[in-house]
């Protein structure tokens, strides 16, 4: 600490420079968490909101699982009666345009179906609960903030199914698109997508079976229910996957995220090294004095430490500022979880960099302080 | 093993030789030296470059182990140390004074004694007393908070022979330390570790290639091709 702190406060400009570069990749590593965070919940935020364990789709349907399924009423009325199920009920999912009529707004709506009572069916923020009347639904925060109001009628576009609103909910999103809950009967309705009633087969299909299950449920007794009762089951946090473009989203910007801790550990890392070699001198001299590679090598971290800690603080404040700033315009959230990780990895991996670089402290020989003509 | 006079001689090289490289390009930098510098005295050792100068202090510092040969500093056999025991010993018995640009720069004049005692652990109020008596003694007192670049080559001298004394070492060696000054600064440098060895009753080593200070020390070898020869 002693002459680490020196050496910080004599080369204040270059070591500004450094904190500076690394306080900008904690800007960046902010923005791209919060960007992930953000475009996590738009994607796949009513799926976490659900109070399921798991979901049964149809047996081999490939790819887009939540708009390809379609699982018949008998299965889930069997699901519900295995053992280790504590509750099974019918789901259904569907993108859907909607056009408000008091204002003539289009939008765009994920209708989740649900029966009016089951475990899986939404208390409302406001308004009336689902089944108060056949044709109410209730709307996501988003669809508030656009302009829908309870007591407002959305007409299904192709269809006109009318879609009286009862009441609101959470946030709640599908797919980067608002998700409203309708009664099962009322989504099969606008599922089958035609003006006319729709034949006697669609009143009895949903998208999945959502399931509670119990805690531990092996994965071999689901194989066997699965082969049983012809589906396809998999853990809530696996049908995040099928969810539209989230695999995609999350990889890019794991991609990045992963690019930048890399950039920013070898940044540091190579500032370092390229200090550690102009200080070859100074650091012999020390040796000479009676200095040990270890007093050093403790030296040079707490330096490292100060400069990493410091600029990440002050990235990750500008950062959260900046971010603040994005939220509402861009699908941007902060959790302090992610934020905390990015806080730690940019330190951590710094200083693992550094480690490498200042390593050849302990080479020095302290024979060149002794000079040349020997 | 507390003899008389180990205690009176503060560094003592018995037959030391130093082969340095390997097969055709050996070299014997040290010719079977034998030298005891007694507390208290300081020995000037003059000879042209290449002489074995250098090695010389390096050997008699623990910074180069002999290839055979013993060195003793107030009794202990340096060249039976383990490396780190032998960097605990330098650090506690041995001052070095070098040759040029031997101050870290972004310490004060008073922070470069003190990185001393702080390279073994806490420096104590004590350090700081001493530190600035000692800066006082090289007629140092008021350039004690100054760094490297305002001080004058002789000025940081003085500073690095303070910094060598500051935990008292049985030992004191100076490096070719007016080699970047004119003759009159020169003569007061070598005049100051003259001073500082009498008082300390420590055993100092001056190497140097300046004929003109040569009269300042107690006794002068000079060295040739890695042997020494007795000149006063």
């Amino acid at each position: 600490m002693f002459l680490a702190v020196r050496d910080l406060r004599f080369a204040k400009g270059r070591f500004l420079l450094m904190g500076a570069v690394v306080a900008l990749v904690a800007v960046l590593a902010v923005i791209l968490t919060g960007l992930a965070t953000g475009l996590t919940t738009d994607n796949i935020s009513a799926l976490r909101a659900m109070p399921v364990t798991h979901l049964a789709f149809q047996q081999d349907v490939q790819g887009e699982l939540f708009s390809r399924s379609i699982i018949e009423q008998p299965t889930w009325q069997r699901w519900a009666t295995q053992p280790g199920v504590q509750a099974a009920t019918p789901y259904g999912n569907s993108l859907t345009h909607a056009t408000d009529q008091r204002g003539g707004k289009n939008l765009d709506i994920a209708l989740f179906g649900v029966q009016p009572g089951a475990f899986i069916a939404p208390k409302p923020a406001s308004g009336q609960p689902l089944g108060a009347t056949p044709d109410g639904i209730l709307i996501s925060a988003k669809l508030a903030e656009q302009g829908v109001r309870v007591g407002d009628t959305l007409v299904v576009e192709r269809a006109g199914t009318h879609l009286h609103v009862l009441g609101t909910l959470e946030e709640a999103s599908f797919g980067h698109v608002a998700v409203a809950y309708a009664p099962l009967r009322l989504w099969q309705q606008v599922h089958y997508g035609l003006p006319s009633q729709p034949p006697p087969a669609a009143w009895r299909q949903a998208t999945a079976v959502a399931l509670k299950l119990t805690p531990g449920t092996d994965a071999a007794d689901l194989k066997a229910l699965d082969a049983q009762l012809g589906t396809h089951t998999v853990s809530k946090r696996g049908a995040y996957a099928a969810a539209p473009g989230y695999s995609a989203e999350t990889g890019t910007m794991t991609l990045i995220r992963v690019f930048l801790y890399l950039i920013s550990t070898l940044v540091v890392g190579a500032f370092f090294m390229v200090w550690t070699v102009q200080r070859k001198p100074e650091i012999a001299l020390i040796k000479a004095l009676g200095g040990s590679s270890r007093w050093l090598l403790g030296d040079a971290v707490t330096q490292v430490l100060v400069v990493l800690v410091a600029a990440t603080g002050a990235g990750i404040g500008v950062g959260l500022a900046l971010g603040a700033g994005l939220t509402g315009t861009a699908p941007f959230a902060i959790e302090p979880g992610p934020i905390a990780l990015a806080a730690v990895l940019l330190v951590a991996l710094g200083t693992l960099g550094t480690l490498a670089a200042v390593r050849r402290i302990t080479t020095v020989d302290p024979l060149i302080a002794l000079g040349g003509n020997r | 093993m507390t003899t008389l006079t180990a205690i009176q001689t503060g560094l003592r090289l018995d037959g030391v030789t130093l082969l340095l490289g390997d097969g055709d390009s050996q070299v014997t930098a040290l010719d079977h030296i034998d030298l005891a510098v007694r507390r208290g005295e300081l020995l000037a050792i003059a000879g042209p470059s290449g002489s074995g100068k250098s090695s010389l202090l390096a050997v008699a510092g623990g910074l180069i182990r002999p290839t055979t040969g013993r060195v003793e500093i107030g009794g202990t056999d340096l060249t039976a140390l383990p490396d780190r025991r032998r960097t605990a010993f330098r650090h506690a018995h041995i001052g070095y004074v070098f040759q040029s640009a031997n101050l870290l720069p972004a310490l004060t004049a008073l922070e470069q004694l003190l990185l001393v005692p702080k390279l073994a652990g806490r420096i104590t109020p004590g350090h700081r007393d001493h530190a600035r008596q000692l800066l006082a003694a090289a007629g140092m007192q008021h350039r004690a908070d100054r760094r490297p670049h305002q001080l004058s080559g002789g000025e940081r001298q003085r500073v690095a022979i303070a910094r060598a004394l500051l935990l008292e070492p049985d030992v004191l060696l100076a490096d070719e330390p007016t080699s970047a000054l004119d003759h009159h600064r020169a003569r007061e440098i070598v005049a100051l570790l003259a001073q500082q060895a009498h008082q300390r009753t420590t055993a100092a080593v001056v190497v140097t290639h300046d004929p003109g200070v040569l009269d300042l020390a107690d006794r002068v070898v000079s060295m040739q091709d890695g042997r020494l020869q007795q000149v006063q």
